[in-house]
């Protein structure tokens, strides 16, 4: 395999781009199949819902491995913050699809009230998702204050927070940092980075390191993954979070993604770049994908996302 | 005379001072390579190169804070925000910094800047990406503000701006960068503190700024209709204020409404009615009214968005509350 620019360097590989598993233990216990379905599922969720065309949408396609493993691996007790790009893993934690499609949609049940947030910015308080701010960053403090209290509950659960490396030249990611390490919170910060073969924009957020090298300066436990290579994702989020309900301290994945949605000016990006495609290869090798199994998948989940948008379009009230 | 957009207006009026001026430089996220997120600062970093015109990380309270320590200096910043909602992240620069430090330095610092950027609703952004910060700004002696809706206007008082010793808040409209008008070709400058009669009347003084003119001139078309004559008065400049003009109109028309972006508890509109109140009380024939936002965070959704926003269909019901023809 050539050396291609949408790779990340120095990252350990456990599932190659061929789709070869380099490092079975990294996936014992893991139903890679199960997996799969998950992956796929969150594709057609974010396909259904761009078809929308709402304002302030942000497609998630390419970063599909980072909300679907932090819904599966993430406890029933542990708090989730996500990004306003990491709406798939709400359907997996257990958020029923008619009000995800009235999140999505702002539209309300009988006598409840509508949703106002931005579309993609899911809360489910009874499930341990909290809001998505739109402000960037401002969901850092509050995940370490949820870490704060997990910790002074002593009850060994972990708070995780996720968002993109933009906001990693923000001063609230810089003070959770710090308070994080100050007071050994339990929190585990999950950084989706891209790389920018073109050339980066200021706005990037790039500070010619990794953000799992800068924060490791401030004494956090780091791991910098490809977030095409779910296997590797799943490990190091595994362990982060691990490490925090031990009570062994904050800790940083930074998960390196390949944008793939429409809009995403690069039109040359290899296939193995997208994460779904990967793991695809990876079943066909092993005799376990087969073009009618991904049919089922798909025609499963169109179904369920047809009606839950069907009912939710039906309401009054709504964008 | 040429026709230009607010956005042209507004990146000749940069460039024009940039050329006076070699203190003046132009700071903000994607002002550069991508000619700024409104196509406002187009081809300046070609112009004026990436010293003159400068992309900046996601870091609004750290280029705020650039931008003041580089006015304290010498050097006239302009610093855009991508909109105004992001000086929220910046507000305590701004608030602190900009505003006071000549007061604190007995004048040893002044602080002659711009930040400019569109402000208040726009369309779908939800309520966090939605709001009017005039209200904020207006309120910190220290500072000047000022919104603008023409074209003609945004460049005279732009220049007005950069060349102003003191920190201006120049609020624009991501609705209103594509609204056209005539613009000369000469230089010209307006000052700040004068308001402009954006149409001549008699019976209802409707007073407005920026995103509310069009709603406002729209309100008057359909009174127009029944017979009601307004008086609509952009006030461009909303610290400092033309209450010259304000209670000049009042004292003709005997009532007056206010139409703009923002919520009615605290505000411009509030501080407007008090002014009023104060100098032209025996002059007034009906409660003075407010067309803005209703009391509330902005919802997402686009039919209750637009429940909220000022309409002219609601400003038109004010002035007929106010002229009894409910």
């Amino acid at each position: 395999m050539e050396d291609c620019p949408w790779d990340p360097e120095g990252v350990e590989v456990c599932l190659d781009p061929e789709g070869q598993l380099v490092d079975r233990r990294a996936a014992q216990g893991v139903d890679l199949r199960a997996l799969y379905k998950r992956l796929v599922a969150a594709r057609c969720l974010d396909l259904r819902v761009e078809r929308l065309g709402l304002p302030m949408w942000v497609s998630c396609a390419g970063e599909e491995a980072v909300s679907v493993l932090t819904a599966m691996l993430a406890g029933q007790e542990d708090w989730i913050y996500p990004g306003v790009r990491d709406f798939a893993l709400a359907p997996i934690r257990g958020l029923d699809l008619d009000d995800f499609a009235r999140q999505i949609l702002g539209t309300a049940a009988d006598g409840e009230r509508p949703y106002n947030g931005r579309p993609g910015a899911l809360a489910a308080a009874d499930l341990g998702i909290a809001y998505a701010p739109e402000p960037l960053g401002l969901h850092l403090p509050l995940a370490a204050g949820q870490a704060h209290a997990q910790k002074l509950a002593g009850n060994g659960r972990a708070t995780i927070a996720i968002f993109g490396e933009g906001l990693t030249t923000t001063a609230l990611f810089h003070e959770t940092v710090a308070l994080a390490s100050a007071c050994d919170l339990p929190l585990v910060l999950v950084c989706k980075s891209q790389l920018w073969p073109e050339g980066a924009p200021a706005e990037a957020g790039l500070l010619g390191d990794s953000v799992a090298e800068r924060v490791k300066a401030c004494g956090l436990w780091s791991r910098r993954v490809d977030g095409a290579d779910v296997v590797a994702v799943h490990a190091a989020l595994d362990q982060a979070l691990r490490r925090a309900r031990d009570a062994r301290g904050p800790g940083l994945v930074e998960v390196v993604v390949t944008q793939l949605h429409a809009g995403s000016a690069e039109s040359d990006i290899p296939a193995h770049r997208d994460p779904i495609e990967r793991l695809r290869r990876h079943l066909d090798r092993e005799g376990q994908w087969t073009p009618t199994f991904q049919d089922v998948i798909e025609a499963e989940v169109r179904g369920q996302l047809e009606r839950a948008f069907t009912h939710a379009q039906a309401k009054e009230i709504g964008r | 005379m040429p026709i230009l957009q607010i956005r042209q207006a507004i990146r000749d009026a940069m460039k024009e001072e940039m050329e006076r001026d070699e203190r003046v430089f132009l700071m903000g996220e994607e002002v550069g390579y991508y000619n700024g997120a409104y196509k406002c600062s187009e081809g300046l970093l070609d112009h004026f190169g990436a010293k003159r015109v400068i992309d900046t990380p996601i870091t609004e309270t750290g280029f705020a804070g650039i931008g003041i320590g580089a006015a304290m200096c010498g050097l006239r910043p302009i610093v855009e925000f991508m909109t105004f909602n992001f000086s929220a992240v910046a507000f305590d620069q701004i608030l602190n910094n900009a505003a006071k430090l000549r007061h604190m330095t007995h004048g040893q610092f002044g602080v002659p800047m711009v930040f400019r950027g569109p402000n208040a609703a726009a369309h779908m952004l939800g309520s966090t990406h939605s709001q009017a910060f005039e209200h904020f700004y207006a309120h910190i002696p220290g500072l000047k503000v000022v919104a603008v809706a023409t074209p003609y206007d945004a460049k005279g008082l732009l220049k007005t701006a950069i060349r102003d010793e003191n920190p201006v808040l120049f609020l624009e409209s991501e609705l209103m960068y594509s609204v056209k008008g005539e613009v000369p070709e000469e230089e010209y400058l307006i000052p700040f503190g004068q308001a402009d009669i954006k149409r001549p009347g008699d019976h209802v003084t409707v007073i407005t700024w920026g995103q509310g003119v069009p709603v406002a001139l729209k309100a008057a078309e359909l009174a127009a209709a029944e017979d009601v004559s307004c008086e609509v008065i952009d006030l461009r400049s909303l610290r400092p204020m033309d209450e010259a003009a304000i209670i000049a109109s009042v004292k003709k028309t005997n009532r007056a409404v206010i139409v703009y972006h923002g919520w009615p508890n605290g505000g411009v509109g509030g501080d407007i009615i008090a002014r009023i109140q104060e100098l032209a009380f025996d002059d007034l024939d009906a409660p003075v009214l407010r067309v803005c936002y209703e009391d509330l965070p902005m919802p997402y959704a686009e039919n209750l968005e637009n429940l909220i926003l000022p309409s002219p269909e609601r400003a038109l019901a004010a002035i007929r509350r106010v002229t009894y023809k409910r």
